[in-house]
């Protein structure tokens, strides 16, 4: 068993470090993990293009950092992330059984929480879970999704009503960064756009592909930092009309 | 009258222009036949109005103006079009392009 965290990241010198800190000190060591850190969990931070150290911090704190020479944006990250994981995954013979987790840089996801995030895949209910910063259930009072700006809550409801419209599939957090895939779905997955619509493209390659998907309901912690690096009303707006070309013109 | 002379005189322009890059051969044959032919109609209509009333006629549009007006939204909407897809197709290449580079680190690793 191996989880490979993959974290897209640009210019986040300030959060990565911590970030990859976190993910190497989660105790996967109890079965089915085996072994160390080593064995257990990998961290991969795709370094897109930063002007600032997030490379070299990335890799002080144990990360394995694959650099885009260009800033090409959240998709093309992710997109190089995940297939690096699954070159890991294959380069160490381990293609049975691995995950890849993403997460964002900015530190709004809580990498304690990947355990229960990849756990509906460890029990063969899903190959791929979304964590839902808006999903709330018997066991899990979502409290931190009250903090979560009206605004962004708003453009959020918006995203997944589109993602819906466009591809089907209705999801309670079609933007969230926090997902998991079994090693096999995440080989299937093309994706082909280069930003901030690839979080939807996700959603519509579960649809596609129509693998069985889980929403877990996750924490998140927004700062005047985090808020700056999410999708504003412009960005937001330039995303659906990407959405609406990759649907219709591609 | 300006209007005319003036059509006219881009008309020439954009022809002249594109002899030149046919010359150059940044265009095709076929490219450079497509703009020659817009370009001398674009000049003609000018200065005989009346066969964008015949066109209009033909397709039961009504004022010759009308019929060009139209043809011409229609034929920019699909050159737009047709550059985006290629826009988000080099965005696409370009991604990839860069993805290949990345995962060298991971190659180097080994």
């Amino acid at each position: 068993m191996k989880v490979v965290v993959v974290i897209p990241a640009y210019n986040e010198e300030r959060t990565v470090g911590e970030v990859v800190g976190k993910c190497k000190m989660q105790p996967f060591l109890s079965p089915p993990f085996q072994g160390g850190d080593e064995e257990g969990v990998k961290t991969i931070v795709v370094d897109d293009g930063s002007t600032d150290r997030t490379a070299e911090v990335a890799r002080a704190a144990g990360a394995i950092v694959l650099r885009h020479p260009i800033n090409r944006g959240l998709g093309a990250a992710l997109s190089t992330g995940i297939d690096g994981a699954i070159q890991l995954i294959t380069n160490n013979s381990i293609t049975n059984n691995s995950i890849i987790v993403t997460l964002d840089a900015d530190l709004q996801h809580d990498p304690a929480e990947i355990a229960r995030v990849i756990q509906p895949i460890l029990e063969g209910q899903a190959e791929v879970v979304i964590g839902s910063r808006f999903m709330t259930t018997g066991q899990h009072d979502n409290r931190t999704a009250r903090w979560i700006p009206i605004t962004r809550k708003i453009g959020n409801w918006c995203g997944n009503f589109f993602t819906w419209l466009l591809f089907g599939i209705w999801v309670t957090d079609s933007q969230s960064g926090f997902r998991a895939f079994s090693g096999a779905a995440a080989e299937k997955l093309r994706l082909r756009t280069s930003t901030m619509e690839v979080s939807s493209e996700i959603i519509r390659e579960i649809a596609r592909l129509k693998l069985k998907m889980a929403e877990v309901p996750i924490t998140v912690k927004y700062d005047k930092y985090s808020l700056s690096k999410g999708q504003g009303f412009l960005r937001g707006l330039e995303t659906l009309w990407k959405l609406i070309v990759l649907k219709f013109f591609r | 009258m300006l209007i005319k002379p003036l059509i006219s005189i881009l008309a020439l322009i954009a022809a002249s222009g594109v002899i030149r890059r046919f010359k150059h051969g940044a265009i095709s044959r076929a490219g450079f036949l497509f703009w020659i032919v817009l370009w001398i109609a674009a000049g003609a209509l000018v200065w005989v109005p009346q066969i964008t009333n015949r066109l209009a006629t033909f397709l039961g549009v009504g004022r010759g103006a009308d019929a060009v007006f139209y043809i011409s939204v229609i034929l920019l909407f699909y050159t737009v079009f047709r550059l985006f897809g290629k826009l988000e197709n080099l965005e696409h290449q370009l991604s990839d392009l860069v993805k290949k580079i990345a995962l060298r680190d991971l190659d180097d690793r080994r």
